[in-house]
C-alpha cells in the first residue's frame, strides 16, 4: 500500500427512506420509520431525517421508535426494490473504476488510485459521483474521500447527509484527532469505557497515548488502535474482495417453537443463501446454523461439506440436519439465522453418484435465476418456503427487517 | 484377581486395543481397559461404545478376577518394562498393583461394573481366509467418505456369497470395487454388510497379527458385526442405511485403453504433482498418439509435465484429475506390473485398474475435474 491511495467511501443517505420517498413522493418531509410491525418486537431498519429529529435511528426496538416518534409513517419495507436500486447505483459505481466493493446495501468503497488523468482528482471525481447517482436514481449520498478506506469512512459520516469530505493527502491524523474515540469502526461497547478511564476520549488523545503504552496495555489491539488512530487501513486493500462468508437470519415476530414454521424459514433463508452465493459465483465447503431462543441463549453449528455447493437444496437438508440435532422439541425460537462458509471460486470436482442429478440441478438454479433477475426474489420460491394456503406475496413473518 | 504374564505378549495385546480406547473422557472409564483372568487366561477389552475389541492371552492365574486399568498408562509402562514377567494384582478400592523386576506400580482403576458389558458373540456365520478381508479391506478403506453428512459412505459394503467375494466404497468422487471368486465357508445366503471405516482400520491390524494363513470367522446380530480372528475379537456396530446402487455408475464405454508401466506412472504423478494447485490439487493428463504426458501448474509455484510412452492409437483427449485420488490406488496396488487406464471422455469417470492381479478383480473408478 502507497501513501498516494485514493479511495472514496460512498454511504446512500437515508437510502431505505429515500427510495421509499421516491416510489410515492406524498412521503416526502415526513417523519418514515422502515422497518418491523411497529407492534412487534423488531427493530428500525431505516428512518428518514425528520424522523432522526426526534431521537429515533436504525436498530432501535420498534416500539422505541414508535413513543418517540407516534405520528411518523411506519412501512414494513420493500426489500427487493433496495436490492434494485442499490444495483443500479452499484453500476454507475463501476462506471468510474472497476474496483468497487459493496459492503452493504448501501455503501461501498471505491478505489480511484491511477485515475487521475480519466477524473481528476479525488473531489472532482467524487463530486461527479454524487450528482450521477442523483441524476440517474434521485437518491442522495454523501462521500468520504481520503488515502485509506478508514478515514474515508469517517469523513463520509461527517459529510452526512449530502455532502462530500476530502481528507488531503497527510492531514489524515489531524483531521481524526478532534473526534470523539465512538467514531472509530472497531471502537465499541467493550472498548470505550476502558479508554476513558484512561483518559483517552478523543483519537488525538489516542494519539498523544502513544504506541509504547498503547501495546503495553492491549497488545496486538494497542499497535491496532494505534496505527487506526493515525487514520492507516489495517488490511491492504483488497481489489473486488470476495465475502468471507454469507448469511442470512430472521427475527419472529413472535417467538415460535412451531416446527413447521421453523423448517419454512430454514428453507427459506437457504434459498436467500444460495442465491446470494450463485451471485458471487462462489461454492461453500461449510454450512452453519444459528439458533437463538427466547431466553436469548444463542448456538451455532456447523457442518462441512465434501463437496462445496450453491444449491438451494443442499444448503437446506444440511441446515435442518443441524436444527433437528440442536433444537428441543417445545423450545421457543426467537431468531434463526443460516450461513455458507469455506467459500470456494468453484466446484473442480465432477461428482460420481450424482453426475446427471447434479447437470439437472444446475439447469434448475440457472433458470430459477434468470427469473429472480427479471422479477425479484419472490417470483419463484420451493414450496416448503411457503406458507400453507398463502400467497408468496402475502408472506407476513419474514419481511426483511434489519440492514445486511 | 492375581496373575502374571511376560511382557512382550502383554505389550502386543495392549498395542491392538489402544486404537479403541476413546481419546474424549467424556466417559472416563472409557479410557481404561477392562482386564479378567479366569483360569489359565487373561482376557483384555477396549471400547468406545462404536467399537469394541478384546483379546485373550494364556497367563500364570494366582486368583481370578477383574479390574480396570487406564489404558494410555499401561501401554506406556509396558513399553518401558524389561523383557520379563510382570505381576497383577488387584487391591482395594480398584487400585491394581504392577510388579515387574525391581519396578512396582499401584495404578488407580475404576470399578469393573462401570465398564460397558460387551455384547455375545452370535454364532459364525461365514468364514474367511484373512488374506481375502485384508486385500479387500487395503484396497477400498481410503475410497471411504470422511464427510458426516453421508454417512451411509462412512463404511465399506461387504458383499458375501457362497462361492465370491466384494468390497466396495466410494466417497462421492471415487469408487473402489474389489471382487473375488473365494469359497466363503458356511455360508449358505448372500449377505450384504456396511462396516464403518474404523473398525476395518482396526481389523486390519488383527488380521495382520494372525497372519495370512489364518482364518477369520464373521457373525452379525441386529446391531452389532463380530469379527474372530486368532483369539481376538472385534465387535463393531452396524452402519445401517442405503449404500448408493454402485453399479450404475461402473463404466461400460469407456474405449479409450492405455496400458502404463505403473511404477514409471506414480513416479510421475508424483513428480508433477508438486506443482498442482495446493487446494483442488488438480492435474491434467493429455492422451496423444505413442504419447502420455501429465501436467499440472499453480498459480504460486509455476508449473510442471512429465510425457511417458504408450501404445495409445486413439484419438487425442484430455483430463483432469486429482492428483491424489490416482496416488491412493497406484500405493495399493503393490510394486510393478502395469495398469490399465480406460477413459471415455473429459466429463465422464475413467477406469484404472490392475493389467493383472490373482486373487482379485479390482477396478478403481474416478470422476474428472473441470480443466
Amino acid at each position: 500500500m502507497t501513501a498516494t491511495q485514493s479511495i472514496l467511501h460512498v454511504d446512500m443517505d437515508a437510502f431505505f427512506v429515500s427510495v421509499e420517498e421516491i416510489e410515492d413522493p406524498s412521503l416526502k418531509g415526513k417523519a418514515v420509520i422502515v422497518g418491523a410491525d411497529p407492534d412487534g418486537r423488531g427493530v428500525v431498519a431505516a428512518a428518514s431525517y425528520e424522523a432522526r429529529k426526534f431521537g429515533v435511528h436504525s436498530a432501535m426496538p420498534i416500539r422505541t421508535a414508535k413513543k418517540l416518534c407516534p405520528n411518523a409513517v411506519f412501512l414494513r419495507g420493500h426489500y427487493e426494490k433496495y436490492r434494485q436500486y442499490s444495483e443500479k447505483v452499484g453500476r454507475i459505481f463501476e462506471s468510474f473504476t472497476p474496483q468497487v466493493e459493496m459492503v452493504s446495501i448501501d455503501e461501498a468503497y471505491l478505489d480511484l488510485t491511477g485515475t487521475e488523468r480519466l477524473h481528476g482528482g479525488p473531489l472532482r471525481a467524487a463530486d461527479r459521483l454524487v450528482r450521477s447517482v442523483k441524476e440517474r436514481t434521485g437518491l442522495n449520498c454523501s462521500v468520504g474521500a481520503s488515502t485509506s478506506r478508514l478515514v474515508s469512512k469517517i469523513a463520509s459520516d461527517q459529510a452526512k447527509p449530502h455532502g462530500l469530505l476530502w481528507i488531503l493527502p497527510g492531514y489524515e491524523a489531524r483531521f481524526l484527532a478532534p473526534l470523539p474515540i465512538r467514531r472509530m469502526p472497531g471502537i465499541g461497547k467493550v472498548t470505550e469505557p476502558e479508554l476513558l478511564s484512561l483518559g483517552i476520549s478523543s483519537i488525538g488523545d489516542l494519539q498523544h497515548f502513544g504506541l509504547g503504552h498503547l501495546r503495553e496495555r492491549f497488545g496486538k489491539y494497542g499497535e491496532w488502535l494505534y496505527r487506526k488512530a493515525l487514520g492507516k487501513d489495517i488490511e491492504a486493500y483488497a481489489y473486488s474482495e470476495e465475502p468471507k462468508s454469507i448469511s442470512h437470519e430472521t427475527t419472529f415476530d413472535e417467538d415460535t417453537a412451531d416446527a413447521e414454521e421453523l423448517e419454512r424459514t430454514l428453507s427459506w433463508l437457504s434459498e436467500r443463501v444460495a442465491l446470494r452465493l450463485r451471485e458471487h459465483g462462489l461454492f461453500a465447503r461449510t454450512i452453519g446454523l444459528k439458533l437463538r431462543n427466547a431466553a436469548f441463549k444463542t448456538i451455532t453449528r456447523d457442518v462441512s461439506l465434501g463437496e462445496p455447493t450453491h444449491f438451494d437444496s443442499v444448503i437446506f437438508e444440511n441446515a435442518l440436519r443441524l436444527f433437528e440435532g440442536s433444537w428441543n422439541p417445545g423450545d421457543k425460537i426467537r431468531l434463526v439465522g443460516v450461513r455458507a462458509m469455506n467459500l470456494e471460486r468453484a466446484s473442480f470436482q465432477w461428482g460420481l453418484l450424482d453426475a446427471g442429478e447434479r447437470a439437472k440441478r444446475e439447469r434448475a438454479v440457472e433458470a430459477v435465476d434468470k427469473l429472480r433477475a427479471k422479477f425479484g426474489f419472490e417470483a419463484i420460491q420451493v414450496a416448503r418456503s411457503l406458507e400453507p394456503g398463502c400467497e408468496p406475496k402475502a408472506r407476513k413473518t419474514r419481511r426483511f427487517l434489519g440492514r445486511e | 484377581m492375581e496373575f502374571s504374564v511376560d511382557r512382550d505378549s502383554l505389550l502386543k495385546e495392549l498395542s491392538l486395543t489402544q486404537g479403541v480406547v476413546e481419546r474424549k473422557t467424556t466417559i472416563p472409564i472409557l479410557a481404561n481397559l477392562l482386564i479378567e483372568a479366569v483360569e489359565s487366561t487373561v482376557r483384555i477389552s477396549a471400547t468406545d461404545l462404536e467399537l469394541a475389541v478384546s483379546s485373550s492371552f494364556p497367563a500364570k492365574v494366582k486368583q481370578s478376577g477383574s479390574g480396570t486399568i487406564p489404558a494410555k498408562r499401561l501401554l506406556e509402562i509396558a513399553r518401558t518394562l524389561p523383557a520379563a514377567d510382570v505381576r497383577f494384582k488387584l487391591l482395594e478400592n480398584h487400585w491394581v498393583q504392577l510388579n515387574c523386576q525391581r519396578s512396582s506400580f499401584k495404578l488407580v482403576g475404576m470399578a469393573r461394573d462401570n465398564f460397558p458389558a460387551l455384547p455375545a458373540v452370535p454364532k459364525t456365520i461365514a468364514t474367511l481366509p484373512c488374506r481375502v478381508l485384508t486385500g479387500m479391506i487395503n484396497r477400498t478403506i481410503f475410497s471411504i467418505s470422511n464427510e458426516e453428512s453421508r454417512y451411509t459412505l462412512n463404511g465399506a459394503l461387504l458383499v458375501l456369497k457362497p462361492e465370491s467375494v466384494a468390497m466396495v466404497a466410494t466417497d462421492g468422487h471415487r469408487l473402489s470395487l474389489v471382487e473375488g471368486d473365494v469359497e466363503v465357508g458356511g455360508l449358505k445366503n448372500e449377505l450384504h454388510v456396511l462396516i464403518p471405516k474404523k473398525a476395518m482400520g482396526e481389523l486390519v491390524k488383527l488380521l495382520a497379527e494372525a497372519g495370512e494363513e489364518a482364518t477369520v470367522e464373521f457373525s452379525k446380530d441386529e446391531n452389532h458385526l463380530y469379527f474372530s480372528v486368532g483369539g481376538r475379537l472385534l465387535v463393531s456396530r452396524v452402519l445401517t442405511g442405503q449404500f448408493p446402487n454402485y453399479d450404475a455408475v461402473l463404466p461400460r464405454e469407456n474405449k479409450r485403453v492405455v496400458e502404463l508401466d505403473k511404477d514409471q506412472f506414480t513416479a510421475a504423478v508424483r513428480r508433477v504433482a508438486l506443482l498442482a494447485d495446493e487446494r483442488s490439487r488438480a492435474i491434467k493428463v493429455q492422451l496423444d498418439s505413442g504419447k502420455l504426458e501429465v501436467y499440472s501448474s499453480s498459480g504460486d509455484y509455476g508449473e510442471a509435465n512429465e510425457a511417458i510412452e504408450v501404445k495409445y492409437t486413439d484419438s487425442p483427449m484430455q483430463i483432469g484429475f486429482n492428483y491424489q485420488y490416482l496416488l491412493d490406488f497406484l500405493g495399493v496396488i503393490g510394486e510393478g506390473g502395469s495398469v490399465r487406464m480406460e477413459l471415455k471422455d473429459e466429463q465422464s469417470a475413467g477406469q484404472l485398474r490392475p493389467a493383472d492381479e490373482k486373487i482379485f478383480r479390482y477396478r478403481y473408478i474416478v470422476m474428472p475435474m473441470r480443466i
